[in-house]
């Protein structure tokens, strides 16, 4: 696919999408926000619900990777999302109902009534650059969890994630100490600790 | 009862314990354990540490304990009180008790425990995770299959036929031989839990790289010879730029961005600051080797022609150079120099050597050191921690006696006498 990036995604273009969403297609606010606030790719987030949300995190199936990832939500968003009504299957009924063609039709309805053309593709590029690591890590814990789910009975998993909250603040096993801790991990740390500077 | 020496005095600076018994006759012996004083991989600030501690003075003071009884004898017979087969039996029951839990998971638990300890204390990419997860995914498969339930119940013959199944499906040896430094890891999980080494038949394959050959010495004079006629003004440059690959072992985007301050005088020594930016993540240090006659030559009548600054870079046409640029550049005059760039397969390697470039010459400068002794071999010992860090760094410009050592074997490369230009750097 051919596409020219000319206005970018920055926070005041957003702003301005999110305000012709709500006009054009309300539903689109929250595939805008889930991609810009929470990386996750429009074509994920249009077929999201309540059940994905799981306390502060939100489960979804990323096309790269073999398990679920579980990303992290910011406050705002994840306020947002618990303000949507809960009796539906999904956030966003109508875009999930949507062949390709027409989600994409739609988008092209929300920039033109904005005034500039953002392409959905660059939604998530804020976030990716800013939390590289965080997603590689989230890759490699789909990667676990994929794995422990196979094999595991319920119990022995809720055993293991029990295990592996203590091996995220340990040491590597090898003796390499100068190996950076993940961000997630410094964060994880942060909020056990109650430090507030995990938010 | 054998008791531990308290870690006071003259102890306290030791790492594992050590015990103190006396035999039959009461006379006091010590005995040292490899039982480690502070849980390695554990800080004092881990959850898990003060238990972990405790854990390992009782197993050192059961282990104590067991050594003195075995130097004790029965008065009426003369033999020890407690039998070798007897020792040995206590020592397994308390792997066994220690790992009590463990020994009793099932092997899925026990093996994707080991997987996510792995990946999670050691930080492991997401893409090496893949490869572990299928790995791990392949043995379970093969012990499921061999009706394995506990980690008592799997065989070196199972790590076995995984890696020989690798090997059929036409893996790079590479792949494998990773492949077995996982499973050996786990292996030994294994036997600290259950006394099977069931990872000793693993072996590694013999394997080679995608290499370069190094320039002969008449290939190196060839090119400083042709060089005037392909860079043209900016021979001097160029030729500054060759010698400090040649002579220091650096790489090509390295080399061209040494600075002033790279660059230090004690007497008539010369010394470069040799930089690394492939392994500078792991080695951040300043590393200084002693410059070779040739080299010192060049760079001593290029600092008296022009007063740099400080932060001033040797090379300002070649700094501004992308790597490529400078690559394509050399590749242009290794043409002219007729220099042989074909690949070549020798009979015995799985891949054959990548045709020269210029990378072929820090490929040649490891060859010269090599061939004068003076590589650089302690860094070895520089992958632990800062402390082990500052403890093996030998620094040459602290040590005149290391300086002169180091310099007369670099001075034993084959020296490059090309005459010093005389040409603007900027």
């Amino acid at each position: 696919m051919n596409y020219t990036v000319i206005h970018d995604p920055t926070s005041e273009n957003i702003g301005v999408l999110i305000e012709a969403a709500r006009e054009v297609q309300p539903e689109l606010e929250t595939v805008i926000r889930l991609a810009f606030e929470a990386g996750i790719k429009t074509s994920i987030a249009r077929h999201l619900g309540p059940e994905d949300v799981v306390g502060e995190q939100i489960a979804f199936q990323h096309p790269l990777s073999l398990g679920p990832t579980w990303r992290v939500l910011p406050e705002s968003l994840l306020g947002y999302l618990q303000k949507l009504p809960k009796d539906r299957e999904r956030f966003c009924p109508t875009l999930h109902a949507m062949t390709t063609w027409h989600f994409a039709n739609a988008w092209r309805d929300v920039c033109q009534h904005a005034g500039f053309r953002v392409p959905m593709l660059s939604l998530i590029w804020p976030y990716e650059d800013t939390h590289k690591s965080t997603i590689k890590w989230e890759r490699a814990m789909s990667y676990l969890e994929k794995v422990a789910a196979e094999w595991l009975t319920e119990v022995e998993l809720e055993q293991l994630r029990a295990n592996a909250k203590a091996w995220t603040f340990m040491g590597s096993k090898t003796g390499n100490r100068r190996r950076r801790l993940t961000r997630a991990q410094i964060l994880a740390a942060h909020k056990a600790n109650g430090t507030g500077l995990a938010a | 009862m054998a008791s531990l020496r308290s870690l006071t005095g003259k102890y306290k600076n030791r790492k594992t314990y050590l015990g103190r018994g006396r035999d039959g006759d009461g006379k006091a012996f010590d005995i040292a354990t490899d039982i480690p004083i502070e849980p390695p991989g554990l800080t004092p600030e881990d959850p898990g540490y003060a238990d972990a501690k405790k854990e390992f003075e009782r197993q050192a003071l059961e282990h104590v304990n067991d050594v003195e009884a075995r130097t004790r004898t029965n008065k009426a017979n003369g033999s020890s009180k407690m039998t070798e087969e007897e020792f040995e039996a206590r020592a397994k029951f308390r792997a066994k008790k220690v790992l009590g839990q463990n020994t009793k998971a099932s092997f899925a638990a026990f093996i994707i425990a080991w997987l996510w300890e792995h990946v999670i204390r050691n930080r492991v990419d997401y893409t090496k995770t893949l490869a572990v997860c299928r790995l791990v995914r392949g043995l379970l498969a093969i012990t499921k299959d061999a009706g394995c339930k506990t980690i008592h119940d799997v065989r070196q013959i199972h790590f076995d036929l995984l890696i020989l199944r690798m090997q059929m499906a036409s893996y790079a040896p590479s792949v494998v031989n990773n492949s077995v430094d996982y499973l050996k890891n786990l292996g030994r999980s294994i036997e600290r839990a259950t006394g099977n080494n069931v990872t000793s038949g693993l072996a590694k394959e013999a394997t080679d790289y995608d290499e370069r050959m190094p320039f002969t010495f008449a290939e190196v004079m060839q090119i400083f010879t042709t060089l005037p006629a392909v860079v043209g003004d900016k021979v001097r440059e160029w030729t500054t730029f060759l010698l400090v690959m040649l002579y220091t072992e650096m790489r090509p985007v390295d080399a061209k961005d040494i600075k002033r301050e790279h660059i230090i005088f004690q007497g008539e020594i010369g010394l470069i600051q040799v930089k690394s930016s492939k392994t500078a993540a792991f080695r951040r240090k300043e590393k200084w080797m002693p410059m070779h006659r040739s080299l010192q030559k060049h760079v001593r009548a290029l600092l008296d022609a022009h007063s740099f600054k400080s932060g001033d870079f040797l090379l300002k046409h070649l700094h501004h150079m992308d790597e490529k640029s400078i690559s394509n550049k050399f590749t242009e005059l290794l043409g002219v120099a007729d220099v042989d760039q074909l690949r070549n397969k020798p009979e015995d390697r799985i891949k054959e050597f990548s045709k020269k470039a210029l990378y072929s010459m820090k490929h040649t400068s490891c060859a010269w050191l090599d061939a004068a002794g003076a590589r650089d071999e302690e860094d070895e010992h520089d992958d632990s921690t800062p402390e082990a860090r500052e403890h093996y760094r030998h620094s040459v410009v602290d040590d005149p006696h290391l300086l002169a050592l180091m310099r007369r074997k670099v001075n034993l490369m084959p020296a490059v006498e090309v005459p010093v230009g005389t040409n603007s750097p900027a």
